[in-house]
């Protein structure tokens, strides 16, 4: 069964309207915490109501705001991350399009607690729809005085930014984010300094995911004891679970965290498509380690998943029958990383490249047996040696399916073609 | 002077805090290997080839960018770190193409030396290498990028050193690094090409040869060539370089880095301005002028008709008969033998190498400018300044590297510059805070305006400065008809902007001031010195400095080629110290400067002159004056390297060697003294100045002894400050710098008078002279690289005027003034103001001083289109 706390309003067709949005709630935690809560106590309800990062990496949020230096000259800057562009992952654009509002009040309350003036929306550039109800949000957010100066007679002064990426999945990540925000290439930073002490413009940055930040109206209302009493006792909440790939339904699932796996596949989902055996499933997004069928039990949480070989990641579920090539996988995904590479550090910028080429290499029949190694060891020599995290990301598809389905390798190699007759082939090479 | 060590390697090191691994490493010479990292530029860790073991730390850290904190320990050379740098190299390898054969930096690259010290010996790659094609039909990628480099995206490894250093260290926008991944192309924006002034930079800095410059290209191989340290000669900022000869043919210049000075940068005239040297238009033999015609002959011919006519003339007219001119671009020590040889054996005191001046200094004049001198100030002043302050000058093209300076101060320490010109110049752009344009003539007046507006701020603070309260209201009152509003209207400037400007000089904690040509050319410079040192009174803490025109003004002001200073700057007092070295005496009286000389020869009473590598007929400004008294002299030697204007009026020439023929000193702007080497030896039969001055004095007479350079420095040393190296040998790296005792104390504020010029309605455009992009002074066109950016003179104006004239960019336009006149093709310089001219000075075929005439006036043109 979903749990729909933040998707339970995104089938009405009028959400995104604020007034619909206000009929359902929308701006009564806004002004809550206008009135009653101080920056210090909010940040405290956040960190015990135990929300973790809806992003990828799972890192508590409230934690992360206390990270922000307190007496800073420097102004303090928010910046929601909309660019989702983990392969698998389409739940923020459920929120984004289907309760913008439930978005716009996260940015306000977390730029409250972390003391910000200005926040910055940054949108993939691809999300034309999202952009433009996220931007009329804001902009009857302003009309209805719950942005701009003295906001409600609180004394607060707010204000949002929007703005359009130029098409990068490296965008997603922090640095690269900001530079893209500064309005130079989205080429990734060294870190340290880390964006909460050094980041837009050189001062305090906090960036949070749209799902995350959708989260906070509900535990301002509700409390944060209400919001730790779902999910399980490391990862609370919910969570939308964008599931994908060989299922007879595919689609967006708002589920608490714990649920299991099984029962969200074979479920919610329908089950395999043409009720084939299952092959594999990729449980966080491309960036996460493949699980065999013998893991159809995890349930979904950060810590079970890590405990069975993989992230949690975005939630993106990708599920794969047994008549896909797996090497086939491989080669797209490397593909996505191959093309997304900022290009600033050699190892990503020639090893995703040079992942690709191999892997495409083997798929069509022209593999040689110290391919199999030459990958590994590529991988081995990205892992760690990038600026930042898309190397090590690239670097997982390899290395997962080669430990898994090291036989398919074999097979392209000495027979020069797929071990699985599949029906899926590829697009135009 | 640590503040803790780090170990690395098992070996403890000093660390002074804030640096990184890397630095600190290589100070205790550890190799790191590096690609990115350079020590002028951010450091951005894309290359990961200084990846190294942190113990502790879950990853390795690029040391580059790793601060080192105390208790680090660190490996450069566990197998983790091995294996890591070996991984960076084959990645880089795998789609290197093997054009070493062909490729200019082969012997030189960071790529081949890494993969020797570091790299595999094997290929693991099997895929076709990448290619960026410029031509399908060639297995050459080459595509120029600019009129002078040369990319081949093949063999680029994405350090990103060039677009970075041109974006931070120049402030340009013309090279970037477009598209993602590996499809990143290094290229200029669309439809331009980098032709900044610093783009050879990028050829020097690139670790591979993924940029090449032409001037450099397949035409030697670096080990074969041999490096002399030279100092540029080309403008006083005294940039340390390289030249790099083969068989005694100069193949290029690169940088010899200098901290004090350069930071390891050369501007493109410095890179490519050796090629003149080798110019075919060089003066290869003696010249003596038979039936009207100059024709080549011996030394020993040249020299017997120089004594001839020497002695006829002294015997007419005795030393005062006689004058010198010596240009500010040669060593100190021909400068030195040259006015020792004018005053000694010569036995006449008329020397100068000052050519702009248009009158003479009235008696009143000369005294209240005595003491108005630069401050003693080195690059590191302005760096640290607060706020900049550049007066008159077109920094970019005059000081390329101050310009760089200035970039930096306001780059790492948030520097504030304010320029201060009647025309926009290149700093405006992304250097300048404020950028002010006032009214030709008027910048003293602007000056003023802008100390009134200082005194009226509410933030002035009378206390910090060294004026009496009294002091300051009468300077108000005494200059109240240039303050406020109708001041400004004067000065043609925004009275809001000249209280900004205010603001930030009133707030400031160090204020440097720079002045430039269009100071030092000013009819009224003196009263323009006055003023910038009033300004300087009412700072708290501002130092000034006068940029003197070419790379050794400083050293002929300093040794003396002037009329009425020995050397040393010494007074006429010191006389006889000069008559004992020089084991003789010289004149009593002091001499005339290069007015009271032009006149003197005008009413026949100097008839014979020695030019030394001076172009007066070119520069003086009154060029018809110039050319008709010039003729009348009876012999005129001249000294050059060159046919230039003056040189084709001389009765005999005497071939002159170069820079890079010579060894010798100079002194840069801020008064250091550096040792420049000879890279080769004389070309044709040109001399070094020093050996011809020996060989003229041993001709008239008198025995120095002193042939060489190296002979002429111990004595002429005596002459510097306590302290001064007084051997070659003894002037190391860092040079010396020359500080005499400072007039620290503020003059008394000068009470000046201005006189707002008139417009003419016959000639009503103004008439300003710069550089043409890539060149500076009358030796740059001799330089074909050079040549490719600017190859001829144009005449700049606005779009409002070219449309009134109904003139287009390229179109014969006629510039005349009540003096004479030039033509030349339009060039149409946006932002430039209306009724304006900007003529270049760095072409033969255009004599801009031929517009311009004797007096105190700004220079008026009329324009029409021919």
């Amino acid at each position: 069964m979903e749990t729909k706390l933040l998707t339970q309003f995104v089938g009405d067709p009028q959400q995104h309207t604020i007034e619909r949005a206000i009929e359902h709630g929308a701006y009564q935690a806004w002004q809550k915490v206008l009135k009653e809560i101080a920056p210090a106590a909010l940040i405290q309800i956040v960190k015990d109501s135990g929300l973790r990062g809806r992003g990828g990496a799972g890192f508590p949020a409230g934690m992360k705001w206390g990270f922000v230096p307190k007496d800073s000259p420097k102004p303090e800057y928010l910046c929601c991350n909309a660019d989702e562009s983990e392969p698998g992952t389409c739940k923020d654009r459920v929120l984004l399009e289907g309760d913008p509002h439930a978005v716009v009040e996260g940015m306000m309350i977390a730029s409250y607690a972390i003391g910000c003036h200005t926040a910055f929306f940054y949108i993939r550039g691809e999300y034309d729809v999202s952009q433009v109800r996220m931007s009329k949000a804001i902009d009857a957010a302003y009309a209805k005085g719950f942005l701009g100066k003295n906001i409600l007679g609180s004394g607060y002064d707010l204000d949002i930014v929007v703005h359009r990426g130029g098409g990068a999945y490296i965008c997603g990540e922090e640095t690269a984010l900001l530079s893209s925000l500064e309005g130079d290439k989205g080429l990734a930073r060294l870190k340290p300094p880390f964006p909460a002490v050094e980041g837009l413009y050189n001062c305090p940055t906090i960036i949070n995911n749209v799902e995350t930040l959708a989260n906070l109206p509900h535990i301002v209302m509700k409390g944060a004891q209400w919001f730790a009493s779902l999910g399980t006792e490391k990862s609370k909440g919910t969570r939308i679970f964008s599931v994908s790939g060989h299922v007879k339904k595919p689609g967006n699932y708002e589920l608490e965290l714990g649920y299991p796996l099984k029962d969200l596949v074979y479920g919610l989902a329908g089950g395999i498509l043409d009720d084939k055996p299952l092959k594999a499933i990729i449980p966080g997004g491309s960036s996460t380690p493949l699980l065999l069928p013998d893991k159809i039990d995890t349930k979904l949480d950060f810590e079970s998943v890590a405990a069975a070989g993989s992230m949690l990641g975005s939630g993106a579920i990708i599920v794969i029958h047994e008549e896909t090539c797996i090497v086939w996988v491989a080669e797209i995904l490397a593909h996505f990383y191959m093309h997304e590479s900022c290009g600033k550090c050699t190892p990503c910028r020639q090893g995703t490249g040079w992942m690709y080429e191999i892997l495409r290499r083997i798929e069509a029949g022209r593999g040689k047996m110290e391919d199999i190694d030459t990958l590994l060891d590529i991988a081995d020599n990205i892992e760690g040696n990038t600026i930042c995290p898309l190397g090590d990301a690239a670097a997982v598809p390899v290395i997962s399916t080669i430990k898994l389905f090291r036989d398919e390798y074999v097979y392209h190699i000495e027979h020069g073609k797929c071990k699985v007759q599949s029906q899926f082939k590829l697009r135009a090479k | 002077m640590s503040d803790f060590n780090i170990t690395v390697n098992g070996r403890q090191i000093p660390v002074i805090k804030g640096q990184t691994v890397l630095q600190a490493s290589l100070a205790a010479g550890i190799d790191i290997p590096v690609f990115c990292w350079h020590p002028q530029l951010v450091p951005v860790g894309a290359c990961r080839i200084c990846l190294v073991e942190v113990e502790k730390w879950p990853k390795l850290q690029v040391a580059c960018a790793t601060i080192a904190t105390d208790g680090m320990i660190v490996h450069t050379d566990s197998p983790k770190t091995i294996k890591a740098r070996q991984g960076v190299l084959e990645f880089i390898l795998a789609h290197h193409p093997l054009d070493c054969p062909t490729c200019d930096k082969g012997g030189e690259c960071d790529l081949q030396n890494l993969t020797f010290k570091y790299g595999l010996d094997y290929s693991r790659q099997h895929e076709p290498k990448h290619r960026v094609i410029v031509d399908s039909n060639s297995t050459f990628d080459d595509l120029p990028i600019g009129p002078e480099i040369i990319r081949n995206q093949n063999r680029c490894i994405h350090c990103y050193r060039c677009t970075r250093i041109v974006d931070e260290i120049a402030f340009e926008d013309d090279l970037g690094a477009y598209q993602r991944g590996y499809h990143t192309e290094i290229l200029p924006p669309p439809g331009r090409q980098i032709r900044n002034l610093y783009s050879g930079n990028v050829v020097e800095y690139c670790p591979v040869g993924a940029l090449t410059n032409d001037d450099w290209r397949y035409k030697v191989r670096v080990w074969l060539t041999k490096q002399t340290n030279v100092i540029c000669p080309h403008c006083p900022d005294g940039c340390n370089m390289k030249l790099w000869n083969f068989h005694n043919k100069l193949f290029r210049a690169t940088s010899n880095a200098n901290e004090s000075i350069d930071n390891g940068f050369l501007c493109d005239i410095g890179r490519y301005g050796y090629q003149y040297v080798a110019s075919a238009d060089r003066i290869k033999r003696p010249m003596v002028r038979r039936a009207g015609e100059l024709v080549e002959a011996g030394w020993e011919e040249a020299l017997t008709l120089i004594k001839k006519q020497t002695d006829d003339i002294k015997s007419k007219l005795s030393g005062s008969g006689f004058f010198g001119f010596i240009g500010d671009i040669r060593t100190n020590e021909e400068i030195y033998s040259f006015q020792r040889f004018v005053r000694r054996v010569i036995g006449s005191n008329n020397i100068d190498h000052r050519f702009h001046r248009r009158r003479r200094l009235t008696p009143g004049e000369e005294v209240s400018s005595r003491g108005i001198e630069s401050d003693n100030a080195e690059y590191k002043d302005i760096e640290n300044a607060d706020v900049i302050v550049v007066l008159g000058s077109d920094l970019h093209s005059e000081n390329p590297i101050t310009s760089l300076r200035v970039k930096r101060a306001v780059k790492r320490h948030g520097a504030r510059v304010i320029l201060l010109n009647p025309l926009p110049t290149p700093l405006g752009k992304r250097t300048a805070t404020l950028e002010v344009i006032h009214r030709p003539g008027m910048a003293a007046v602007l000056l003023h305006g802008i100390i009134d507006a200082m005194v009226g701020s509410s933030r002035f603070d009378a206390s910090a400065l060294k004026l009496t309260a009294a002091e300051i209201a009468d300077f108000r009152k005494a200059n109240a008809e240039f303050s406020g509003s109708g001041g400004a209207a004067v000065a043609g400037v925004d009275l809001a902007l000249i209280s900004s400007v205010a603001e930030m000089l009133v707030a400031a904690q160090s204020v440097v001031i720079l002045t430039g040509s269009y100071v030092e050319r000013d009819p009224l410079r003196d009263t323009l010195y006055l003023a910038v040192a009033n300004l300087q009174s009412f700072c708290k803490s501002a130092r000034k400095i006068f940029l003197p025109p070419d790379s050794n003004s400083v050293g002929a002001a300093y040794f003396g080629v002037e009329p009425a200073v020995l050397p040393g700057r010494q007074s006429w007092g010191k006389k006889a110290t000069c008559e004992d070295l020089w084991h003789g005496p010289i004149p009593d009286t002091p001499g005339k400067d290069t007015i009271g000389i032009l006149e003197a020869i005008d009413e026949d009473e100097i008839e014979c002159g020695f030019v030394f590598n001076a172009d007066p007929v070119r520069l003086f400004p009154d060029g018809e004056y110039i050319r008709t008294v010039m003729e009348k002299l009876k012999l005129l030697v001249v000294v050059e390297s060159f046919m230039t204007d003056t040189a084709r009026l001389a009765d005999v020439i005497l071939p002159l060697s170069t820079f890079a023929e010579i060894e010798g000193t100079r002194i840069n702007w801020e008064k250091r003294l550096q040792y420049s080497r000879r890279a080769i030896p004389p070309l044709h039969e040109s001399k070094p100045g020093c050996e011809i001055i020996e060989l003229l004095a041993d001709r008239l007479g008198v025995r120095f002894n002193q042939p060489n350079p190296g002979d002429v420095y111990p004595e002429m040393a005596g002459f510097l400050p306590v302290g001064a190296p007084t051997t070659y040998a003894a002037v190391g790296k860092d040079g010396f710098l020359i500080r005499g005792a400072t007039t620290d104390k503020p003059g008394k504020l000068a009470d000046l008078k201005f006189v707002v010029p008139e417009i003419d309605a016959e000639y009503p455009y103004v008439l300003f002279v710069g550089n043409a992009d890539h060149h500076r002074g009358a030796l740059t066109e001799r330089n074909e690289t050079l040549m490719k950016f600017t190859s001829e003179p144009f005449v700049g104006i606005s779009e409002a005027d070219a449309t009134d004239l109904a003139v287009s960019d390229g179109d014969l336009v006629k510039v005349e003034s009540k003096y004479g006149r030039v033509v030349g093709k339009a060039m149409i310089l946006h932002g430039l103001p209306n009724k304006r001219v900007l003529l270049p000075e760095n072409f033969s075929e255009m004599s801009v001083n031929v517009l311009m005439g004797r007096q105190d006036k700004i220079d008026l043109v009329g324009l029409a289109k021919m």
